[in-house]
């Protein structure tokens, strides 16, 4: 009866008298939990599969990358460093002196850019060519590819500044950035935003842009639920602060 | 071939609470997630293989919350994802004690704004024993239970996935197999506990 209770092929006078058992009856309920657990792990373990099935399809077609990791080491050593120089700061004026010289934006653009790496490819051809000259790190294909698309999608803009991030074209790049998140103002989507506006800011940053670097970065920073949050955390804020009185914000 | 089709946020919903198309849906999720979240673990100290094994598990979790109606919604997909991958991944490094600055610099970043999806979230030891128990039941039981439970077939149309006569040897396969596969969890003890626990 529990399996037909289970299966909802009981009449309804029966069901209400299988609840009423499963209510009072406390082997009834033991078994009843039970049950119910072994239709979750079959219910489990056969949706598991089939998303296993379908990501080896993906797979098949778009391999696991390597994906850049962040400089983390690096990062971990500058802010040690910085934590030093901090302490130096307030102790010795030469050293503050120092610090408040070597602090630029296009510096800390240098140790919080982390190159972004493709992981899956989606949209038409023209956008797939775009994609796998990325993948190639062929940056002036890349950009080559863009100006013949004939679809510019935002992850088209996006990888487009990206390229013109890797051969130093700060401004070109920023622009396309720029691009992605009026298409999603425009749309309501958010389709490449997280991305676009973190690296709209290391943009920025690059060239010496820093007011408007800095917005943004504040603006990451606050955010939690921001892809970039932690990225742009990282950023050390005794150096923020640096840019931001030297531009005057 | 499951590629190619774009979904909305609702449609994706729609299409997964439909059940119809499935896989297209799941491949969707992979074109249009996988690449930012992986991202996101491996720059919260995680390794390629971290971030796929954390994002299939999201995946399959996001999946089964839409399938029952726990959500319908109410934040973007995006959003939804990256709280279950976030959640899975912080419970993951705590139990890979990893660099306790680097746990706790990880928690801080979270605050009260954030969607809290850690209540539906399994334990993944429970999901590990569910795999143990499963595997402990043969393939045909599996495969029965699988397409009345998880394809939700009738008698009739299972037939023909089965090498059964009627209906009515398939039924009574499956009352079987269910009984069998409720004995083992009774035996597991992770789950006799959990139970136990429960009635109390």
């Amino acid at each position: 009866m529990l399996v037909n209770y289970l299966d909802r092929t009981l009449e309804e006078s029966e069901m209400r008298e299988i609840e009423e058992l499963i209510n009072t009856d406390m082997e009834v309920r033991n078994q009843w939990q039970f049950m119910q657990l072994a239709v979750q792990a079959v219910e489990y373990a056969s949706l598991n599969d089939q998303v296993a099935a379908v990501k080896d399809q993906f797979r098949t077609i778009h391999p696991l990358e390597v994906i850049s990791e962040p400089r983390k080491g690096v990062r971990v050593m500058m802010r040690n460093v910085y934590k030093v120089a901090a302490c130096l700061l307030f102790l010795v004026i030469a050293a503050a002196g120092y610090k408040y010289i070597s602090t630029s934006a296009t510096q800390v653009y240098k140790e919080s850019f982390i190159p972004y790496t493709l992981g899956t490819s989606r949209g038409s051809n023209a956008i797939n060519e775009i994609e796998q000259a990325y993948r190639n790190k062929n940056w002036k294909q890349v950009l080559t590819a863009f100006d013949n698309a004939t679809q510019k999608d935002n992850k088209a803009l996006f990888l487009a500044g990206m390229a013109n991030m890797q051969l130093q074209q700060y401004a070109a790049a920023g622009k396309l950035f720029q691009q992605v998140l009026v298409h999603n103002a425009q749309a309501g989507d958010d389709y490449f935003q997280d991305e676009a506006q973190y690296y709209l800011a290391m943009s920025y940053l690059a060239n010496n842009q820093t007011k408007e670097a800095l917005t943004i970065l504040q603006q990451i920073r606050t955010n939690k639920n921001h892809l970039y949050n932690r990225q742009a955390s990282q950023i050390s804020s005794a150096d923020l602060r640096i840019l931001a009185f030297k531009s005057g914000k | 071939m499951t590629k190619g089709k774009k979904y909305s946020d609702a449609e994706l919903i729609a299409a997964i609470g439909m059940g119809d198309d499935l896989n297209s849906a799941i491949y969707f999720i992979y074109e249009q997630y996988s690449g930012t979240i992986s991202s996101f673990i491996m720059a919260n100290s995680g390794t390629p293989q971290d971030a796929e094994d954390i994002f299939q598990e999201t995946v399959v979790t996001f999946i089964d919350l839409v399938k029952k109606e726990k959500f319908r919604g109410e934040a973007a997909v995006k959003t939804f994802l990256v709280a279950i991958a976030r959640n899975m991944w912080l419970n993951e490094l705590k139990k890979k004690e990893r660099s306790g600055v680097r746990e706790q610099v990880f928690e801080k970043s979270r605050d009260t704004s954030e969607i809290d999806v850690s209540h539906h979230i399994a334990d993944r030891e429970i999901k590990q024993q569910f795999r143990e128990v499963l595997n402990k039941l043969g393939e045909p039981c599996r495969k029965i239970l699988t397409l009345y439970y998880y394809e939700n077939l009738s008698m009739k149309d299972m037939l023909s996935h089965l090498p059964y006569e009627n209906e009515q040897v398939v039924r009574n396969k499956k009352y079987k197999c269910l009984q069998q596969l409720t004995g083992l969890f009774k035996q597991n003890p992770l789950f006799a506990r959990l139970v136990d626990q429960n009635l109390r």
